[in-house]
């Protein structure tokens, strides 16, 4: 029993991380409407650089502080030279384009840092068990979940209350009619295009001490990201939110029961949900 | 009045030998088989490496199973190496546990194939767009975890072995074939099979199924206008494009000697690629496409070592500047248009300089 | 043609509803179109009209209600299948296929009745298709210019090249969503005189703001507002009806 409740846990704070990154997607695909490919990349691009800013400063904290500004800085670059031409092409070009960059991306690190991979320590202050209840749980994977969960709800509170989340709202539902109104679409691109790449970035770090940094972990949790996006609702805050923590714990679970399946479940959901309600648990069309 | 649907009238006096040339290099699409042809013969004298032509004929019959897809489908495939991979093990199969026959191996590979196909595309294409390229990976992931799971069956990671070479019959003689020795019977086979397959290709799309197919990628909903079971016509191509891959894989597979487990991100990324390089408006761009990333690949390792971040550097500033491809580029297509009326209008534009009847 | 009264209906819909969230978009409506008339459908915006379009064609689902198209019970059919029955449309926003050429555009709508799936011989050695395009190019007056590439027409001309698409079908029903949207006076008349050309071997139902276009053509106008039918009659039965004047046309009369 004690098992169970264990792995649910493991459960929502892998599907914090995949909340995470899918929140990014979801700006990034309903303000530009551009399905970002490298997602991944920038997932395990922040994972690096945190590993590098511990190996540099000795210190877990170095790294989750300066990911967030570095990545910022990172997808505006990226936005401004690689994204942006290609807004008046169609709909299949940003796709490709982005689909390229995780190629190079990942070949990059390949060659920088090796095939292999490294483990990342979690940083010494939470290498504790935290007891919870009738189970003790390590403390450094509740940082993680309440974190995220800060996250989420700070990026929420930026979209409902603030001015720039009222133009990243609008922008969302009528992209032509807010340019119309006179805003700078194209600043705010950037912007958001930004802010989803720190995300993957931010849960990148937080997830190293977990599954450790290896050039391919992007490729492998993208999927996993899209699943989630495509069953919460494309477009959907909360949706990805709910599907995030749902798979993570079925993943979860799947791994203690009959763990050689657990790899397929989200691919199996989402083949479920494209057959039964393509607009997934919580989307709109 | 025009013969020929989407073209404009044949100049009325005889080409002569320039304008033909301007023909086959710029001009309609059975003019690509020639210059399919032309490509065959110049990798039999001109690539040192004879297994590397081989490799090139095979991976161009899986660019343009692709290409049918991506290209004039507008469906953007991300797990194309699915198709590739089962139909290596289909093959592979069945020579080592039910025949000695290569025909009935490449038919085994080609069929099964296309029944995966069949049910495959019968999910993903119930959506559009980026779904149904996640769908695609997705699908590509399945196929990886399975293979790698059914370790009796295919080996696992270590892949599937020691595929013994089948003779090549055809009536009247049997060959027997060894392609790590000596390729050329291979060789010979693969540009066989590879010029058929290319014929009918190109047939498809010169046909009225892939005329609505292209009019499709176009506009879906326009094309349901015209009375059209858009999904149908999706569904067919979807059919036949995992057909083909399969006979590709399968061939592959028998000249490899083995089918080995990989990843399915990078080898679907490979072949899309190649078809975009070349130039996705046209069934020999895929060709070129893929004579031109595995010529790449082969000289880059040996100087490099790390080709995939030169080819993946190419291709992002290929979508970037010249999305039309190479092949493309050479026919002086706008960017971003699909270039099979823009040279009409220069080509219209030379006509009318020229003096009629 | 014949008049409205005593000809067969070619189309006829009965109780057709349709929900959008909590919005009644079309609300039992009931419409008989006969055979060889033109039939104008008016309105104020968000008034169903083109919600009741896509009821008839197929494009969304009734909730309720029923179509019945030449004697045959057609609701719930797919949009493709009721093309082929003898249903074209032509579009609000106008969809071609951008990268083709003019020509082909409409060739590919006219080698669909007879040729749709083959795949074993070329698109060019079909003739009819060929022919039947060229025919309907010359009859929307965009002979000129059908290399074109589809995209680099004027929105003017890809009105027509729209219309050309829907005729290439052989329709024996037209609808048209507001044919003169956005064009000139000069365009507006060359539209509206191309219509009352195919008049003369079609049923026209058309979608239309223009009023002075819609009184001068129209032999039936239908009056929607809120999904609900107002009213129905001939022209001068519109003009002069004082609820039709309240809601929709203000006076303006």
């Amino acid at each position: 029993m004690h098992l169970i409740v264990n792995q649910v846990f493991t459960g929502v704070v892998s599907g914090a991380v995949l909340v995470l990154l899918a929140l990014g997607l979801n700006l990034i695909f309903g303000f530009m409407e551009i399905i970002n490919f490298s997602h991944g990349a920038f997932f395990m691009l922040g994972a690096y650089v945190g590993f590098y800013l511990l190996t540099a400063f000795g210190s877990f904290w170095w790294g989750l502080a300066l990911v967030p500004p570095l990545l910022l800085l990172l997808g505006a670059a990226v936005e401004r030279t690689l994204i942006k031409p290609l807004y008046r092409r169609s709909a299949v070009d940003p796709l490709l384009l982005t689909f390229g960059l995780t190629y190079i991306v990942t070949q990059l690190v390949e060659m920088v840092a090796g095939k292999q991979g490294e483990t990342v320590n979690a940083p010494s202050q939470l290498n504790f068990q935290l007891p919870l209840g009738f189970t003790s749980y390590p403390a450094y994977l509740t940082f993680v979940a309440v974190l995220a969960a800060l996250i989420v709800l700070g990026l929420w509170l930026l979209l409902e209350r603030t001015s720039l989340g009222l133009i990243i709202r609008a922008g969302i539902r009528d992209s032509t009619m807010i340019q119309i109104l006179g805003v700078d679409f194209d600043r705010f691109r950037v912007l958001v295009f930004a802010l989803g790449i720190a995300l993957a970035g931010v849960a990148g770090v937080l997830d190293s001490p977990v599954t450790g940094v290896y050039p391919e972990m992007g490729n492998d949790i993208l999927i996993t990201a899209f699943v989630v996006v495509v069953v919460g609702g494309m477009g959907s805050f909360w949706g990805a939110v709910l599907s995030g923590l749902v798979i993570g714990v079925l993943v979860s679970l799947t791994t203690l029961f009959a763990s050689v399946y657990a790899s397929i479940v989200p691919f199996v959901l989402m083949i479920l949900v494209m057959t039964f309600r393509p607009r997934g648990l919580l989307g709109t069309t | 009045m025009s013969a020929i649907p989407g073209r404009p009238p044949l100049p009325a006096e005889r080409p002569g030998p320039l304008q033909l040339l301007e023909l086959l290099w710029r001009g309609r699409a059975w003019n690509q088989l020639a210059l399919l042809l032309l490509v065959i013969v110049g990798l039999f004298f001109l690539v040192p490496d004879p297994s590397l032509a081989v490799e090139v004929l095979i991976y161009s019959l899986w660019a343009i199973s692709l290409n049918l897809l991506l290209g004039y489908g507008g469906l953007v495939s991300f797990g194309h190496a699915l198709y590739w991979g089962f139909g290596g093990y289909a093959a592979g199969l069945a020579l080592l546990h039910f025949t000695h026959s290569l025909w009935v191996a490449l038919g085994a590979s080609m069929v099964l194939c296309g029944l995966l196909a069949l049910s495959s595309g019968a999910v993903c294409l119930r959506r559009r767009d980026v779904y149904f390229s996640m769908l695609t990976l997705a699908f590509a992931q399945l196929g990886y975890f399975i293979a790698f799971e059914a370790r009796p069956l295919t080996g696992g990671d270590d892949g599937l072995g020691n595929i013994p070479t089948p003779p090549l019959d055809l009536p009247g003689l049997s060959l027997e074939m060894h392609p790590i020795r000596d390729p050329l019977p291979y060789f010979l086979l693969c540009a066989g099979i590879l010029v058929l397959a290319f014929a009918f290709a190109l047939l498809y799309t010169e046909s009225p199924l892939g005329r609505v197919l292209q009019a499709i990628r176009e506009s879906e909903e326009r094309a349901r206008g015209c009375g059209y079971n858009t999904r149908l016509v999706q569904l067919v191509t979807f059919t036949l494009s995992g057909l083909l891959a399969g006979l590709a894989g399968g061939l592959d597979a028998i000249f490899n000697g083995l089918e080995g487990l990989q990843p399915y991100w990078s080898l679907s990324g490979l072949v899309v690629i190649m078809v975009i390089l070349g130039g996705r408006s046209t069934l020999f761009g895929s060709v070129l496409g893929a004579l031109v990333v595995l010529l790449l690949e082969h000289y880059l390792s040996i100087a490099f070592g790390d080709w995939p971040l030169i080819v993946g550097a190419v291709f992002v500033v290929c979508v970037l500047v010249f999305p039309q491809g190479l092949w493309g580029l050479v026919r002086l297509e706008p960017l971003g248009s699909w270039g099979a009326v823009a040279w009409t209008r220069r080509l219209r534009a030379r006509t009318a300089r020229e003096p009629g009847p | 043609m014949s008049g409205p009264n005593g000809s067969p209906a070619l189309l006829r819909c009965q109780g057709l509803d349709r929900w959008f969230g909590g919005v009644h978009a079309v609300d039992h409506v009931d419409l008989e179109v006969a055979a060889g008339s033109l039939h104008a459908i008016i309105g104020p915006n968000g008034s169903g009209k083109t919600t009741l379009f896509n009821l008839i064609t197929g494009h969304t689902r009734p909730h309720g209600g029923r179509v019945w198209f030449a004697g045959r019970d057609v609701t719930g059919l797919p949009y493709h299948r009721m093309v082929r029955l003898g249903i074209a449309k032509s579009y609000q926003i106008t969809t071609v296929f951008q990268s083709l050429s003019v020509f082909e555009n409409v060739r590919i709508a006219a080698q669909s009745a007879r040729w749709p799936y083959t795949f074993w011989l070329p698109a060019s050695r079909l003739r009819d298709a060929s022919r039947l395009a060229e025919q309907t190019l010359e009859r929307v007056g965009l002979q000129d210019r059908r290399w074109e590439l589809a995209g680099n027409l004027s929105h003017g001309e890809l009105r027509h090249l729209d219309l050309a698409i829907a005729l290439a079908t052989r329709p024996q029903l037209l609808l048209l969503d507001e044919p003169t949207a956005g064009m000139s006076p000069a365009e507006t008349e060359a539209t509206v005189r191309l219509i009352q050309d195919l008049h003369r071997d079609l049923t026209v139902i058309m979608i239309e703001h223009k009023m002075d276009v819609v009184l001068r053509i129209a032999e039936r106008i239908t009056v929607l507002n809120f999904g609900v039918k107002l009213f129905e009659g001939t022209p001068e039965e519109v003009r002069g009806h004082p609820r039709v004047q309240e809601v929709y046309l203000q006076g303006a009369l």
